[in-house]
């Protein structure tokens, strides 16, 4: 658990980073929970 | 084995999140090609991302390190695990890097927040489902 200011330095800090889809594209992670809530989960590794 | 099974889980409660107009999105270490066959493999039905450079992890605050992979409360998990039948496929990507959860509001606002301390440390989907507005 975190404290509610690391929550939000977190919230910015995903917010910004862009990722890649089995495809190879690009995507914004703020665009996921941009017009919807979103259950983000970091798995350990695929396998 | 502890992916695989945490993986399972979280996909039996997809259709609650999405009741909730929610999405549930995936995130894992390795390459878009490891994600690929994972998705190929697992038949997952849910958004995939991989963080190859562990930045996202690392914006989390994710845990890394050799000691949260090999602890006694993680060979227990791993015999547990087993018993239900879940075995570890090949190792893909970073296995120093440790995981977690996040429930995020429309916005980004944090609702809830879980750092894993060790393999198969991973939060109840229950909670995941009951954090989401």
């Amino acid at each position: 658990m975190t404290t509610a200011t690391s929550d939000v330095a977190v919230s910015q800090a995903l917010s910004d980073l862009e990722l890649q889809d089995p495809d190879g594209k690009a995507v914004k992670l703020g665009s996921l929970w941009a017009d919807r809530p979103v259950v983000l989960v970091f798995v350990r590794h695929f396998g | 084995m502890f992916c695989r099974e945490q993986v399972a889980q979280l996909r039996g409660h997809l259709d609650a999140i999405r009741a909730k107009g929610a999405e549930l999105v995936v995130v894992g270490n390795g390459t878009a090609k490891m994600a690929a066959a994972f998705k190929q493999e697992f038949g997952v039905d849910i958004p995939l991302l991989v963080d190859p450079g562990l930045k996202a992890y690392a914006a989390a605050g994710l845990k890394r390190g050799f000691f949260t992979v090999m602890n006694p409360a993680v060979l227990a998990r791993g015999a547990k695990t087993m018993a239900h039948g879940f075995k570890q496929g090949s190792m893909q990507g970073d296995a120093f890097q440790q995981g977690g959860a996040f429930v995020l509001d429309r916005g980004g606002a944090v609702r809830y927040a879980f750092v894993s301390d060790g393999a198969g440390h991973h939060p109840p989907p229950e909670e995941l489902v009951a954090a989401l507005p």
